[in-house]
């Protein structure tokens, strides 16, 4: 069990048989009075948000799920395949089910996989992933102090912004949880 | 380095401003700056307010860290010392989030011979100087739950608050569906959850006359012994200040704080010691007054329009 003083984003609970993952957590005060938890939660299983609100110290049930590290093996027809290398087993998620993770995912990267109730549900990325620029138009050479940025398009077809002295072919590092340009690659 | 969520060297220059114009404030209206403890063997007693315990050396009896400076500053005020205001630390356990920080500040002031409606004015100006936000809005407890609800918050019961609840799309806690729940819980709840957040979109509003049994340290209001004198001064969507006529009789306040302790015994919550000094302050005679504590760290949120109550505290309480 989890009590409202444990609450806080990405925490996993079970409320009526069906697992959610917590999104928001407010506290509540109103003046002298009795304190509350105002949570927006996601279920794990179809992706609807939604309210409910929690008395301070009251209870909820942690969700039957876990995280097993998986390898990316390959993509083929919108199905991407992970193996566990422990025990060779395999699983496969649609692009649904992969969110944002198929921008930033690269052959062999190791990555979290949510299990529930013994199926695969979704995945979690590294923080920080390199991707090769595959275009973008051409660097300005010596622009380093503007702020200006340009998209670019990665190896894995996603597009993000960079800076403008960047070049296409070049390789930079990206941070999975914003999507944003962090540095060059070396 | 990844940052730590704390305020910017600007915002800290920026608080020093706004703390030499509060400063400035009651300077010229001849109050008195006062510093009064931070630990106390008695803690203030509310059913919903925890303070932080600790021992302190062999003493068998632990001490308490403030969760404000009310009752020391009563203990000055019964000793003829007159109008007098204080900015403080206070602390609060179980209470953490974007308005909440365990440890926070208050600007705590008593005005000697005035009563709520005086000090309201007031609260209006000092808010005004640093806000620069106007007047604010009056509006008494019983009329907003009349405007937001259409129903006498004095009177709700068990089915009329599901009722309220299912009309508006509020799902309450199981907690509150019991039949047994006592009223105040379920005005709090339509408070916090309901009516706080729609003020949002209105300029400050002055909410006064709350229900007695949500005001232990308050006077009654006059002509009608269910409500008090208590106020509550909120600002985008943000309580900032509660004030009200002080309650002058320790008879009185001795009853309030043991049916609190009941309370707070029927809610699985510890027994605080009732602060006989201050029951004994009280019966020696305090003035007539009026007293207010500001939120501090909030009013500088919104002064320098920061969304998290951590980007005004040098260091929040996951960095400290």
């Amino acid at each position: 069990m989890y009590e409202t003083s444990d609450f806080r984003k990405g925490l996993r609970i079970e409320i009526d048989g069906h697992p959610y993952i917590m999104v928001e957590n407010q506290f509540v005060k109103p003046g002298k009075g009795q304190a509350f938890n105002r949570v927006k939660i996601k279920s794990l299983l179809n992706g609807n948000v939604i309210d409910r609100t929690y008395k301070s110290g009251e209870k909820v049930d942690k969700a039957d799920v876990s995280d097993i590290t998986m390898q990316f093996l390959y993509e083929a027809d919108g199905s991407f395949h992970f193996m566990n290398n422990k025990n060779y087993e395999q699983v496969e998620l649609n692009k649904e089910q992969m969110d944002d993770a198929w921008k930033w995912i690269t052959e062999e990267m190791m990555v979290d996989i949510l299990f529930y109730k013994g199926t695969p549900m979704s995945v979690t990325v590294p923080n920080f992933t390199i991707l090769e620029i595959t275009y973008c138009e051409p660097g300005i050479k010596g622009d380093t102090a503007t702020s200006a940025v340009k998209p670019a398009t990665l190896s894995t077809g996603a597009i993000v912004n960079v800076p403008l002295f960047v070049h296409q072919n070049e390789k930079i590092k990206i941070d999975t949880r914003t999507g944003a340009y962090v540095e060059r690659a070396k | 380095m990844e940052l730590d969520s704390c305020a910017s060297l600007e915002t800290i220059r920026k608080r020093a401003l706004i703390l030499e114009k509060i400063r400035f404030f009651f300077q010229q209206r001849h109050v008195l700056e006062v510093e009064t403890p931070s630990l106390s063997f008695s803690p203030s007693l509310d059913l919903h307010i925890d303070p932080f315990n600790l021992s302190i050396g062999d003493k068998k009896d632990p001490a308490y860290l403030v969760t404000s400076p009310e009752f020391h500053m009563k203990r000055l005020l019964s000793q003829g010392i007159g109008s007098i205001y204080q900015i403080c630390k206070a602390f609060r356990s179980n209470e953490i989030g974007i308005q909440h920080n365990p440890e926070f500040s208050i600007v705590e002031w008593y005005r000697v011979g005035w009563d709520h409606w005086q000090l309201i004015e007031e609260v209006e100006i000092f808010f005004d100087e640093v806000l620069n936000c106007g007047k604010a809005d009056r509006v008494s407890y019983q009329e907003i739950f009349k405007r937001f609800f259409d129903f006498n918050p004095l009177q709700i019961n068990h089915e009329t608050f599901l009722q309220i609840c299912a009309a508006n799309n509020l799902v309450p806690p199981d907690a509150l569906q019991d039949t047994q729940t006592d009223r105040d819980s379920w005005l709090h709840y339509l408070m916090g959850v309901y009516i706080e957040p729609k003020l949002k979109e209105e300029g400050p509003v002055v909410i006064h006359g709350f229900p007695l049994s949500q005001s232990i340290l308050s006077e009654k209001k006059t002509n009608n012994s269910a409500l008090s004198t208590r106020f509550e001064y909120y600002f985008q969507g943000m309580e900032l200040a509660n004030g009200c006529s002080e309650l002058r009789s320790g008879k009185e306040q001795k009853i309030r704080f043991e049916q609190v302790n009941l309370l707070r015994k029927k809610e699985n919550k510890n027994q605080l010691k009732i602060d006989q000094r201050l029951i004994k302050a009280l019966d020696t005679g305090i003035p007539k007054c009026a007293g207010v504590a500001v939120g501090l760290d909030r009013l500088i949120m919104i002064a320098l329009g920061k969304s998290k109550i951590s980007e005004v505290l040098s260091f929040s309480w996951d960095v400290c």
